[in-house]
This record gives structure tokens, C-alpha cells and sequence, in this order.
């Protein structure tokens, strides 16, 4: 065992144990195991107050006169910074933020699983060391970052590119349709798809890459393509990993923030078509504390009811996901 | 699986191999686009940044609005801009013109007529426009234009054989055009700084501007020095306090796992349960929770809606500051201002303090109102002094008839009036709603006052939500209206909602320490560096957990089993062979964490990041902007200028990212021994 130690290590543990009072020893030690106690305790203080304060501040809001849980639940207009006819129902947050990351999925998932299965199964050593330090890197890009791409890139090519396969309906001489509003769900959400696709990528990669060697190769040894040993083997065996990955990105999609908020825009309208812009429940937060509210008012507490709806759905996510991580878990071992 | 073992009807070699080939080329591009995606995103992202913040020098120049000529001069040394600049002059009278008098203006001569027709020479002036008798007939108020030579000095070594000037009547940009295909801004409307774009031949200088001046309401003069120091003064406060608790954390839930069943044991899974979680809680959600404890504290410490009395201080040096003064020293006054921040003065520099109007305590006075050729509207009263206010603070006016640009002598009232604004009243001319912080101290400069956004509701009706683009002689310009991107409107058809900001700051209820050092702390802590330092610890807390249990982990359990057989207690045998072998995995999730906090912005952004300050933040108390959130407001601006700012700004915070990435492979590759 000791051979195993490196001469540093042991001289370190030498110094350490050198004979002191036992006693003294043995406090200090309960003084640092209950100091690590008490760090371990902060992050359920977290928590604990992460729930009294969104539903503490959420009650204050319910018990305003002019909202009521049941219109908030059901309303279909949020209209909260209006005078005297203020409205307060959840679902035109809640569509936009579903449109938001439905399309942020339709972009993230596909592409991320089938670069996953590439460089899992198919890509030589060389491409692999290049291409996943890079997703890594990638991955820790700023969120506002992809707010800019959208806005300065995404949109325009987007507008650009209706604008031109419309021309020929128009007069000749005139520009096409213009589909996309400047500010829409569509080009926000192909962002925050990019911004989710290294998560999704790395992590179903890290659980393809978890299926035990001994599967693709019975799998070769029946007489599997590559492409039956990928996609018919290992991608089930890997699924829990998989699909583990996806409610992470998604839950990821539903809370993120300055994306949104500066290329899918502030209206907050029922969201049915994803050319037009829509506020999302992040997007709505950013507005009330960049000033659109005052301390106290029944908008500033709005905001701490859409928090705690939007924390709710995400540690839904959160606990479906390790829900399906424990529950369909193939251990191989 | 039951496909290929089973196969109802074995599938044919050839076939399988062609699917075979098909994913494979599928995946190929799939992975491609991805990959094309990405690089898609740095490569525009990092181009439009590099051109705004190596391609261009900040210098003063002149204003050309009634621009003459542009020529260069013979040696090539400067260029010559020669305007014709309007000026007003009152030539007195010896005595009082008679009534009916009127003005004449004969060659270089102004000459007064009176209505029996002698003539009186006032003055001579050449270059007259305009001239007209004063309402008191004591003065002739004559307009007339002087020619100006300005002389811009061009940079030595550039060749100029074959340069030439370019003007643009659009801007009033007039810019040389170098040989190489360069071109260098000598003169632009509204003069002032500007960033003079040299396209083509990089220059530090430009980027060493931009990290060293502060951020602007003019794009050209947008500097980035306070979101810079901000972030780090916040990075500073987060990796302190996350760092120790992260990593305890992680050690209890690894070395310390309970062998039993029982209560430690519940503790043990719950906290692990709980740090999994939290991690997937979005980030704004902590700027709730940030906002609620340490920027408010529960209000137990008092009511954040308080004010301190607001005072105004007259300097000896003429200048006038409006502010809170929160502490005295023997020779030196604190003040806090809401635009300069933390203010420190000479007792001896200072003039004349007069208390502000605070609530409920309403001046009334008579005095005039006029809206200037700057847009400044200008509230002079004896009672008052001169208060000049940005156009854009102004969130209600209802000013009778006759425009905005005539001055008024009217009977105001000036009042508090709540969430952070002023009321000026006047019986006759209506009614104003004054943001109290975009009052224009006359120390401050025009450039920090942020543009925010409104309702509008319009005369018939219509409701919009937008930003204020200008006020234009009655008109005004709204982006991000319904359907629309900019809107005009006349002034006399909207009404606007009058809106506060909400103030968090407030005005030290619980001190702690020396004002005056570094380190104090009040509470509740407002929109300081500590308490957004503190949120993001929230944010990257767990991240910190999971990256060092995971470093724990790989430590080989055989380590452990040698320094236990040696006699070490347990913590003997995590500090002296557990922890050393595991700092570099350990340093490594701590910096990949750290570069997730110096990106976020919306927890910084609710707790209250300011957007437009001047002043670097220098204790934890003091406020403070963050390079994520300053790129934010600039992406945000109308003005497409500020676009390439925050190009620049990203740049900046990417390279920040880049060097933290690289330490960290570094440290993964030179540092981490196999040790199994």
C-alpha cells in the first residue's frame, strides 16, 4: 500500500502524524468535520430558502386584490403593467416559453444525439480529441453571447432568407414577404437550440461511451454494421443516459434567460406562431427588475409568482430526469 | 437486438451495408453543421468585435453642423475645416428706443428706426441674419455668423499622396481617405469625442481606450473600464465565499460518508439529493433569491424605500452635486450621489448646502421653463437654483400650448413625488414627471443617462411599450411598438405613464466597520458588489459540489486505506493525502465554475447591476456594472453604433473565458499524476 504513496505524499503524512496531544487532535477534528457539516447544510438552507422565499413572496402576490390563483392558472392574457385593467394569467408566459424550447429542442436534440452517436461510434480517435475539448469549450460561452448572434445573425439571415424564396410571389421589382417580426420566437430559439447542443452532445456521448465494450462486440460477432451495432446496440443500452441528457437541456432551454429576452421580444401574447416574437417568463423577470416596476407594487410580486411556476417546472425536469437515470438505468457490471 | 438475431426475414448483407454508409454520411454532416453552427457563431461574433476595438482611435473633434469647406492642407500636416457658426449678440442702446422703433440692418450697419424716422446706429456687425428690438427696447438682440478655421492634425506617418476628403451630408462626417483604403474621421456633427474609425490597419490604442474608459450613452465614446473591474470585484467575493463552501461540502458528502443507517445518514442523501438539484435551478431564479437575502435582507434592517434627505451641495468651484451625505469626517464630507456614486469632498470646497425638497415638503416659487436647442429642459426659480433635465428623464409632461421651446415664466410647485421622482407643477403649463436620478447634476456628463423603457398611451388610446429614441421638436420616436419597429408620434398625442424605477439602494441602516475602508459592510446590503458577488456564489455553489466530489473520487481508495493503516484520524487523512491529490481536479472544476459566473447576467441583472456608470466600484459597498450585463444593454440599444460596442465588449469577456479555460487545461495537463 505504502509503495503506492509518492515520497511527497508520505512525507505529508509523516509531518501530519507526527505525536501531539490526542486529545487536541481529536477536537480539532470534530471542529473541522462539523465545520465540512455545516458547509454540506448551507446547500439545503439553499434550497429551503429558495422555496420560502418564491412561495412566501408568490402568496403575497395571490393575496393582492386584483389576482386570483384561479385567473392565473387560467387566464389567457398577461397584462400586468396596464393601468387599472391588469391581467394576470400565466399562459401566454408559459406558451411563449414552451415555443421557445420546443423549437430549442427540435434543433438540439437530433443534431446533438446523431454528433454524439458520430463521435461515440463512427469518428476516428483524432476527430473526437478535437472536436469534444472544443464542444467543452463551447459550452461555457455566455448566454448573452447567443443573444447577440440571434439578434445581429440569426434574424437577419432568417428575415433575409424569406424575404428572397417570397420574391417571386411579389410584383416584380418588390421585395418579398416579410414573414419573421423583428423580434421572434423562431430565431431565439434556434439560439438557445446552439447553446444547449454541446450539452446535449457531451453528455450522450459521455453515456454512449458508458455501454460496456463487450455489447458492440457480440453485437459485430452476430454480423452488425457499424450502423446496427450504433443505433441498434448501444443507443437503447445508453438510453437512460440519453434521455437523461435531453430533460437536462430542455430544463436548461426553459430557464434560460438573456437569450430571450433580447431576440424573441416583450410581448407577451398566446404564442402560436413562431414568426412572431413572444415573452417568455424569464424574459417577462428581466423586464420588471430592469425598471418597469417599483418596489412593492403587484408587477414586482408578479414576478416571484412566474419565478416560482418556472422553478417548479425546472426541478420537474430535474427530478424526471434523475427519475429516468435511476429507473432505467442498465448497469453492466 | 431482435432484429438481428431474430430477423423475421434476415435483412441482405448489401442493404445493411448501404444504410450502413447512408447514417454514416448523415451523422457526417449532421456533425458538420453543428460543428459549422458554432464556429459560425465565434467567428461573427469575434470579427464584428475585433473591427469595432482595433479599428478605431478615439479623438476630439470638431463639430461640423454648418460646415463651409474641407480642404487639406499643402504639407499634408492637417486638415483645414472652416465653419460659419451662429452666434447671438445684444448691442445696448444708449437710451430707450421709442415705441413703434424697428431695426434695420444697412451693409455692416444695424441701425434702429424710430417711427418718425431718425435713425440711430446701434452697432456694426457683418454676417447679420436676424435682428430685432428686445421686448424692454434697452438692447438690439442681433444673430449673425463668424467663420471658423479648425485645424485637425493627421497622424505623420500615414502617406498621403493621393488622399482624399470625404463628406457625408447625412452625418456630417467629414473623413480622409488614405491611399491604402483607410479612412480616419476629422470632423462629425455634434464635434465631441468620437471613435475615428481607421479601417485596415489595427491599432492597440483603440483597444487600450475601450478598456479604459467608461461606458457611454454615445456609442463612439462607450468605453468598457467599469463592467470590467465590476466583474472581477464580483468574482473576487464569489470564489471566496463559494470556494470553501463548495469544497466542504463536497469532502463531507465524499469522505465523510456515514457507514450507518440513521439520522447523519438522511442528512448525507438528502444533501446529495439536494445539490443535484440545485443545479438545475435557472440562474434567474437565484437572482430572486439574492435579491430577497442580501440585497434586501428581508427588510429587517428598515424599509428599502427610504431616502436620506437630499441635498444640494454648491461648490466653491461652481459646481453642484445632489446627493446624500452619509457620513462626516473632520475636514471631509461622504456624499452618495445616485449618478457619481460615492462622493468624497473638502470641507473647504464646499459652498452653500440647501436641503432638497423631500416628501411631502413642496417648494413652491415662480420661476421659468424653457426647453433648450439641447433638449435640456431648463427649470430656473430662486428657491431652486437652475435645474437643467435630460429630455429623456422626462416621463410626463403635459405642457400647454406654444411647444416646448419657448421659454416660460410660470408658477411651479416642486415636490418629491414618490418612487424616485420629482414633480414640477405648474398651474398653466401643466404638469412634469422627473426620474430624480436622470436630473443633470451640472458635474455630470451627458453621456450616463440610460434610456429606459415606457408605456405610452396615446391619445386614442393605444397603448405601446417602448424605448424613447428622441424627442424631436414635438415629436417623438418609439421603438418596439406593436408591430412596428420605430414609431413616430406627435408629443400632444401621448400622454406618458408616469413609471419608477424600483430603488434598492438604500441608505445605510446597520454599518459595520470604517466607511471609509474597503471592507465596510451595511445592511441590508442594496445593489453592492458583495451582494452580487454573494448570488452568483448561489449559482455556481453547486457546480463547484459536484466537479470537486468528482475530483474526490478519483483518488484511489488505496491512498486512503494507507494514511488510515498509519494511524491518521480521518481528517489527518483528508487533508494530508485525499485533498493534495485531488487539487488539480479540484482547481480545474473551480475555474470551468468561475467561468460560468463571469457570463451570467440575470441574477446580476435582478439583483441590480447598474447599466450606466462612471465610476469604478472601490469598496463592497459600492455599486457596480458587469461586462454580461453591460453587453446586454448595449445588444438592447436601438441604435445599431452600440451593436458593435457590445461586439467589443464580447471579445473582451471571451478572451477573460479563454484565459480561465486555458489555465485550466493547463493545470489538467501538467498538474494531474495517473494515480492508479
Amino acid at each position: 500500500m505504502a509503495s503506492v504513496a509518492t515520497p511527497t505524499s508520505a512525507t505529508v503524512v509523516s509531518a501530519t502524524l507526527r505525536p501531539r496531544n490526542r486529545r487536541l487532535i481529536r477536537l480539532r477534528d470534530r471542529c473541522v468535520v462539523g465545520g465540512l457539516f455545516g458547509a454540506g447544510i448551507f446547500s439545503i438552507l439553499i434550497t429551503v430558502a429558495i422555496v420560502f422565499i418564491l412561495f412566501g413572496e408568490t402568496l403575497r402576490f395571490f393575496g393582492m386584490p386584483e389576482v386570483s390563483l384561479w385567473s392565473y392558472l387560467t387566464g389567457l392574457e398577461w397584462k400586468p403593467l396596464l393601468g387599472a385593467d391588469k391581467k394576470f394569467g400565466m399562459w401566454p408566459l408559459v406558451t411563449g416559453t414552451l415555443m421557445v424550447t420546443a423549437i430549442a429542442a427540435l434543433v438540439a436534440l437530433p443534431i446533438g444525439l446523431i454528433t454524439a452517436i458520430y463521435l461515440s461510434e463512427f469518428a476516428p480517435a483524432r476527430v473526437r480529441a478535437v472536436i469534444k475539448p472544443a464542444l467543452e469549450i463551447l459550452a461555457g460561452i455566455p448566454t448573452v453571447v447567443y443573444g447577440f448572434f440571434a439578434l445581429t445573425t440569426i434574424t437577419p439571415a432568417l428575415r433575409g432568407i424569406v424575404e428572397l424564396s417570397t420574391r417571386w410571389m411579389t410584383p416584380a421589382g418588390e421585395p418579398g414577404y416579410s414573414v419573421f417580426e423583428f423580434f421572434n420566437s423562431t430565431s431565439a430559439g434556434i439560439a438557445v437550440g446552439i447553446m444547449c447542443l454541446p450539452t446535449v452532445c457531451s453528455l450522450s456521448e459521455d453515456a454512449l461511451r458508458a455501454v460496456p465494450k463487450g455489447l458492440r462486440e457480440a453485437a459485430f460477432g452476430v454480423g452488425g454494421t457499424r450502423f446496427d451495432v450504433a443505433v441498434k446496440v448501444v443507443t437503447p443500452a445508453a438510453l437512460s443516459g440519453i434521455v437523461a441528457a435531453f430533460l437536462l437541456a430542455i430544463s436548461r432551454a426553459v430557464g434560460e434567460t438573456m437569450i430571450v429576452s433580447l431576440a424573441a421580444g416583450g410581448m407577451a401574447r398566446l404564442a402560436t406562431d413562431p414568426a412572431e416574437g413572444a415573452q417568455t417568463m424569464t424574459a417577462y423577470m428581466v423586464q420588471i427588475f430592469l425598471g418597469d416596476a417599483e418596489f412593492g407594487s403587484v408587477e414586482y410580486y408578479s414576478s416571484y409568482a412566474i419565478g416560482a411556476t418556472l422553478f417548479l417546472m425546472t426541478l420537474g425536469l430535474t427530478l424526471l430526469g434523475n427519475w429516468v437515470l435511476a429507473r432505467y438505468r442498465e448497469a453492466y457490471e | 437486438m431482435t432484429s438481428l438475431l431474430e430477423g423475421r426475414q434476415a435483412i441482405p448483407a448489401s442493404r445493411r451495408n448501404r444504410t450502413n454508409r447512408r447514417f454514416l454520411w448523415v451523422a457526417l454532416c449532421v456533425t458538420s453543421l453543428s460543428v459549422l453552427a458554432l464556429s459560425v457563431l465565434l467567428v461573427t461574433v469575434l470579427f464584428q468585435g475585433a473591427k469595432h476595438l482595433f479599428g478605431a482611435e478615439v479623438a476630439v473633434v470638431p463639430d461640423t453642423t454648418h460646415l463651409v469647406s474641407a480642404e487639406l492642407d499643402e504639407r499634408g500636416q492637417s486638415v483645414q475645416l472652416v465653419t460659419r457658426e451662429p452666434r447671438t449678440q445684444h448691442l445696448e442702446l444708449l437710451e430707450r428706443a421709442p415705441e413703434g422703433a424697428t431695426v434695420r440692418v444697412d451693409g455692416a450697419d444695424v441701425l434702429v428706426v424710430a417711427p418718425d424716422g431718425a435713425e440711430l446706429r446701434a452697432g456694426t456687425r457683418t454676417d447679420v441674419t436676424s435682428a430685432a428690438l428686445t421686448p424692454n427696447r434697452h438692447a438690439v438682440r442681433i444673430e449673425y455668423s463668424e467663420l471658423v478655421t479648425h485645424e485637425v492634425g493627421l497622424p505623420s506617418e500615414r502617406s498621403l499622396d493621393g488622399a482624399s476628403i470625404e463628406t457625408d451630408a447625412q452625418t456630417g462626417r467629414v473623413a480622409v481617405r488614405y491611399t491604402n483604403g483607410s479612412t480616419q474621421i476629422v470632423g462629425q456633427r455634434g464635434g465631441t469625442l468620437a471613435r475615428t474609425h481607421v479601417v485596415g490597419s489595427p491599432n492597440l490604442k483603440a483597444a487600450k481606450d475601450f478598456l479604459t474608459t467608461p461606458p457611454s450613452m454615445t456609442p463612439t465614446n462607450a468605453g468598457f473600464n467599469a463592467p470590467l473591474l465590476g466583474s472581477i470585484w464580483i468574482l473576487v467575493v464569489c470564489a471566496l465565499s463559494a470556494l470553501p463552501l463548495g469544497i466542504g461540502a463536497a469532502i463531507m458528502l465524499e469522505e465523510f460518508r456515514p457507514r450507518r443507517r440513521g439520522p447523519t445518514h438522511w442528512v448525507h442523501r438528502i444533501v446529495q439529493t439536494n445539490v443535484r438539484n440545485l443545479a438545475g435551478v435557472p440562474s434567474i431564479v437565484y437572482g430572486l433569491i439574492g435579491l430577497t437575502v442580501f440585497c434586501r435582507m428581508f427588510g429587517l434592517f428598515g424599509s428599502a424605500l427610504q431616502y436620506a434627505p437630499y441635498q444640494r451641495f454648491e461648490l466653491t468651484d461652481g459646481r453642484t452635486i445632489l446627493g446624500q451625505l452619509v457620513a462626516t469626517e473632520e475636514e471631509v464630507y461622504h456624499l452618495d450621489s445616485e449618478l457619481l456614486g460615492h462622493v468624497k469632498l473638502e470641507r473647504s470646497s464646499l459652498g452653500e448646502v440647501t436641503q432638497w425638497p423631500i416628501k411631502d415638503e413642496p417648494i413652491e416659487c415662480h420661476g421659468t421653463v424653457e426647453l433648450n436647442d439641447e433638449y435640456l429642459f431648463v427649470v430656473r426659480a430662486p428657491e431652486l437654483g437652475e435645474i437643467t433635465i435630460d429630455s429623456w428623464a422626462i416621463e410626463h409632461a403635459e405642457l400647454a400650448d406654444g411647444g416646448p421651446f419657448s421659454p416660460r415664466e410660470v408658477d411651479l410647485t416642486f415636490s418629491m413625488g414618490g418612487q424616485g421622482r420629482y414633480v414640477i407643477e405648474t398651474p398653466d403649463a401643466g404638469r412634469m414627471y422627473v426620474a430624480r436620478d436622470l436630473v443633470r447634476d451640472t458635474v455630470r456628463d451627458i453621456d450616463t443617462v440610460p434610456i429606459r423603457e415606457h408605456i405610452y398611451r396615446m391619445g386614442d388610446g393605444r397603448v405601446l411599450r417602448g424605448e424613447l429614441m428622441k424627442l424631436n421638436d414635438g415629436e417623438l420616436s418609439i421603438r418596439r411598438a406593436i408591430g412596428e419597429d420605430v414609431t413616430t408620434f406627435n408629443i400632444k398625442d401621448v400622454a406618458l405613464r408616469p413609471d419608477g424605477k424600483p430603488d434598492y439602494r438604500n441608505r445605510t441602516m446597520l454599518m459595520l466597520g470604517d466607511e471609509d475602508s474597503s471592507f465596510h459592510v451595511h445592511f441590508p446590503m442594496g445593489a453592492s458588489v458583495l451582494a452580487g458577488g454573494l448570488t452568483l456564489m448561489l449559482v455556481i455553489l453547486p457546480i463547484i459540489i459536484i466537479a470537486t466530489q468528482e475530483a474526490l473520487r478519483a483518488v484511489p481508495d488505496s491512498l486512503r486505506s494507507g494514511a488510515l493503516a498509519l494511524g491518521a484520524t480521518p481528517w489527518q487523512m483528508v487533508w494530508g493525502m485525499t485533498l493534495p491529490n485531488a487539487v488539480p481536479g479540484i482547481m480545474t472544476g473551480a475555474i470551468l465554475a468561475m467561468s460560468r459566473a463571469i457570463g451570467e447576467a440575470a441574477p446580476i441583472l435582478v439583483v441590480g447591476g447598474t447599466i450606466f456608470i462612471t465610476f469604478l466600484p472601490d469598496n463592497l459597498m459600492s455599486g457596480f456594472a458587469a461586462m454580461p450585463l453591460q453587453i446586454y444593454m448595449w445588444t438592447n440599444q436601438p441604435d445599431p453604433e452600440f451593436k458593435k460596442v457590445a461586439a467589443s465588449g464580447i471579445l473582451v469577456l471571451l478572451t477573460v473565458l479563454l484565459l480561465f479555460n486555458a489555465s485550466a487545461v493547463f493545470i489538467r495537463q501538467k498538474l494531474q499524476r495517473p494515480l492508479t
